[in-house]
């Protein structure tokens, strides 16, 4: 039986392509639920079985036309739960149960809901997905695929022109070939580091040692960003379409996907992906008749930001405790059990396939000179419009956050904008039409890190933030090495008392000490990253500060001891 | 209960027993102590015994409490704010601490309690019987004490027993255990789904595994208390989980900490008594967009009013 499933070449995959994509045709119309995290939360699972019923119920005949799609996250979660109808592509925003029953008597009447639609400033309803300003300003390469696939259905992925890639490299490519393909497109790896992933494969390929491992690092920690999830969760085929190639161009047999273990429903998803594409040869033993064996594992990750890190993810792996060593050698050539791995992040896998089938060219035509291609953020905090945003490089924050964003809560006043999650600074009104790359972000004292983005309004005071990051890292530090395990410690001892209105007039610089020495000092980028926060926040609201060690006021009215 | 007159008559005839002058100093300072309820650090007592003895120093004080804590008859508690504190002992007969040890005044035959060789059993020892019958007493209190003691560690040990209990069979870590291919690589992987079954990591069954995989156990309890997912105590019916991620803070989850810290009346990490609820925080469930957030028993709320949390909790009940 399983034997059967077996797609054999590139042939029989556009074969299948093209049947799966004329049977949709035939559909009347087409349900895209969004069951994301934030839309499950919005119990949008009940949306689906309410549908389910509804048709059963009540249009038998049509029963096999119309289709219920159950996606991973759309993107916009601020007004989930969303459902898409295609073919027309409505978007329906906000929807509650009681609602689909009407939704689905209106659809095949050929008309609209239209209450359910987008309003925007003026009251004009927008009745397109792409015509919402939410999506109408992304460049949605990867996240677009989302709702177009139900994510737990291999079937669907391949529809929409899936593991083509795969098979392209593998038929007529030799490793070499996507080797270069990859360096050619300049990919930097989206986890935060911006190292080119295609040298780092290099690295691998050319290192002593065999097996060789692959590694997917899935272990997200960072609070405020779920970029990885976004993709992991709602298309786990294209990264395990990304992983299959990067195995093939670096000759590893043996592949491993990190998830942290609070995203059970990715576990899930990816468990189910590894498992479908197994039973059509896509993972296992001579793929695609090539004679290339891989086999790939999903490792949960138990709660541990620190694991997130290269040297430290790979001792998980082991089953030991994580905790980061010197990186004097690379995991790239000693890695797990001694071996060589590599190892990159989601984002950095998902755009693998596409660079393939598209060309190295295709891809550096988007982005900027030094970082091509485009990076998906999550845009949380303080602003109207949430969500996952995909992005060219070098597009200005504020474009990022006025356009798509829609602005702040409440018509609010900015206040500042943190990047790169606890590793990454904060970057203040000045600074918003800097574009968002690798090397600017880094330049304003912040980090693009693997994609966090958290809006800050007046009410946000940069003290308490910066306690707060910094209280965070103390926390998830191992503590192998006494600079970052002390050091934050003190620094958070310092704060407490700027907090409390007992700050002294020394703090400041012993503050700026500090965080160099832990920049100089630290063993890994936990430790060597935690200042960012105190010293951006130091160089552009050195005010705030003053006010609290001065005045004994916190202008933003969070500290509780010094409110009266 | 107390009755100061003839409570201070023992306490004199103590002093004097031991030799000592009954100042008027000590009188006052025992008075004062015998009337104050509580405990008093050398400060407040100053301040009392002035009122009545104005002629006393801060220093007399300090030293004669430094001799009636010698002689037992006051002790000292602890510690607080760097202060000690001084209680008066209740039962003065009992008084033996430490004056006893020294060489008793009252010239007893030493060669009763000296070795053969003619020197002292303990060196700045020389006791009487008396002193041991005192020993003894103490001896007596102390079992007693440790005895309550035990006891209430049995309390604690039986109610973790009956949850241990259900786990009595190892058929399903023997699953897990061989699920994951009985190897060490995997440990990480089999103590996640261990935990999924029982919620928590029990004691005999980590030994179990360490049995069973040939590891040490310095290395399973390595592995349990680096992560933070895992728990080494009993964990409450539902978990109730509170999301501290930036998103969420900036949109007000130390607020909702509070609330749901308000009604369960625990601490994060702590479980009621009950075994009801467990609250933890976590630092980031990746949904932003809702935030604040708190999952109570695998459902997703989005910043709950306090009305509507305690509506939440009942229905768990």
């Amino acid at each position: 039986m399983a034997i059967n499933n077996k797609i054999g070449s590139l042939r029989s995959l556009l074969e299948k392509a093209d049947k799966l994509q004329r049977q949709l045709n035939n559909a009347d119309a087409i349900f895209s639920v969004c069951c994301g995290r934030s839309c499950k939360a919005y119990s949008a699972e009940d949306i689906c079985t309410a549908m389910a019923d509804e048709l059963k119920k009540n249009y038998v005949k049509e029963n096999d036309k119309i289709v219920i799609r159950r996606t991973g996250c759309h993107g916009y979660c601020e007004k989930g739960p969303i459902i898409i109808v295609y073919p027309e592509s409505i978007c329906y925003l906000q929807v509650k149960k009681d609602d689909v029953s009407e939704i689905i008597d209106k659809t095949l009447k050929g008309e609209i809901v239209e209450r359910l639609l987008y309003k925007d400033g003026e009251g004009n309803l927008i009745t397109k997905e792409s015509d919402i300003p939410f999506y109408k300003f992304q460049n949605r390469v990867l996240l677009s695929s989302n709702s177009k696939i139900d994510s737990r259905n291999i079937d669907d992925y391949i529809r929409i022109g899936g593991y083509q890639s795969l098979a392209k490299a593998i038929s007529q490519m030799r490793p070499e070939e996507v080797l270069q393909e990859v360096k050619n497109a300049n990919l930097r790896g989206r986890g935060g580091g911006g190292f080119p992933a295609g040298v780092k494969w290099e690295t691998t390929k050319n290192a002593a040692g065999e097996p060789k491992y692959i590694i997917v690092n899935a272990d997200e920690g960072d609070p405020g960003a779920y970029m990885d999830r976004g993709i992991l969760e709602g298309n786990p085929h294209s990264v395990l379409e990304g992983l299959i190639i990067g195995a093939y161009a670096i000759g590893s047999n043996m592949g491993f996907i990190y998830v942290r273990q609070e995203y059970p429903l990715t576990v899930e998803n990816v468990n189910i992906a590894i498992g479908q594409a197994k039973e059509y040869g896509l993972i296992g033993e001579n793929i695609l008749n090539s004679g290339f064996n891989f086999d790939v594992k999903v490792h949960k990750g138990a709660g541990s930001y620190v694991s997130g890190e290269s040297s430290a993810l790979t001792t998980a792996i082991e089953g030991s405790v994580g905790e980061p060593r010197l990186k004097y050698i690379h995991t790239s050539e000693s890695g797990l059990w001694g071996k060589p791995t590599n190892l990159n992040n989601v984002e950095t896998f998902a755009n693998v396939p596409l660079i393939i089938k598209n060309g190295a060219d295709w891809f550096k035509g988007m982005g900027t000179k030094n970082s091509s291609g485009t990076k998906i953020f999550s845009l949380v905090g303080k602003v109207n419009n949430t969500g996952l945003v995909e992005v060219p490089m070098g597009i200005t924050l504020r474009d990022i956050i006025y356009k798509i964003g829609g602005g702040i809560k409440d018509g609010k006043k900015f206040k500042a904008v943190q990047t790169g999650g606890p590793s990454g600074g904060v970057i203040p009104e000045q600074l918003l039409d800097l574009p968002v790359d690798f090397d600017e972000l880094t330049k304003a004292g912040s980090m693009m890190g693997s994609g966090g983005m958290v809006v800050m309004d007046e009410t946000s005071c940069m003290v308490n933030m910066a306690h707060y990051f910094l209280k965070f890292l103390a926390d998830e530090s191992c503590g192998k090495c006494v600079p970052c395990r002390e050091g934050l410690r003190q620094m958070i001892y310092i704060y407490e008392r700027i907090m409390e209105g007992k700050g002294r007039e020394e703090d400041l610089t012993l503050l700026a000490d500090l965080s160099m020495l832990l920049k100089e000092a630290s063993l890994c980028a936990l430790g060597t990253t935690a200042p960012n926060i105190v010293l951006t926040t130091l160089k552009y609201f050195k005010e705030e500060y003053e006010a609290h060690i001065y005045y004994n006021i916190c202008p933003a009215k969070v500290c509780t001891p010094l409110i009266k | 209960m107390k009755n100061t007159k003839r409570d201070i008559e023992t306490y004199k005839q103590k002093i004097k027993e031991r030799g000592f002058r009954l100042t008027e100093t000590r009188m006052v300072i025992l008075d004062v102590l015998l009337k104050s309820s509580g405990e008093l650090d050398a400060e407040e007592l100053f301040f009392l015994s002035h009122k009545k003895y104005p002629k006393i120093g801060l220093a007399t004080i300090y030293r004669n409490l430094g001799l009636l804590e010698k002689e037992g008859l006051v002790t000292r508690t602890g510690f607080e704010n760097n202060k000690a504190k001084y209680r008066i002992e209740e039962r003065p007969e009992l008084a033996v601490w430490k004056s006893d040890m020294r060489p008793s005044k009252s010239g007893l035959d030493k060669n009763k309690f000296t070795g053969d060789a003619g020197y002292p059993l303990a060196t700045g020892y020389e006791g009487n019987l008396e002193d041991y019958r005192n020993i003894e007493r103490i001896s007596a209190i102390q079992s007693q004490l440790a005895g309550w003691l035990s006891e209430l560690n049995k309390i604690k040990r039986e109610k973790e027993l009956a949850l241990e209990d259900v786990i009595k069979d190892f058929g399903k870590v023997d699953k897990i255990v061989s699920y994951h291919e009985n190897q060490r690589s995997n440990l990480i992987q089999i103590l996640l789904d261990v935990q999924d079954e029982y919620r928590w990591l029990p004691k005999h069954v980590l030994f179990y595994i360490s049995n069973r995989l040939d590891v040490p156990l310095t290395d399973i309890y390595g592995i349990a208390t680096f992560y933070k997912y895992f728990n080494l105590e009993p964990q409450g019916k539902h978990s109730i989980i509170a999301c501290m991620g930036t998103a969420c803070h900036v949109r007000g989850a130390m607020n909702l900490l509070q609330r749901i810290t308000g009604i369960l009346g625990i601490k994060p990490g702590d479980t009621t008594g009950d075994y009801k609820f467990t609250l933890k925080t976590v630092n980031c469930l990746g949904c932003c967009a809702l935030g604040p957030v708190i999952i109570i028993s695998n459902k997703y709320y989005s910043n709950p009013s306090i009305s509507n949390l305690k509506k939440i909790l009942k229905q768990l009940n």
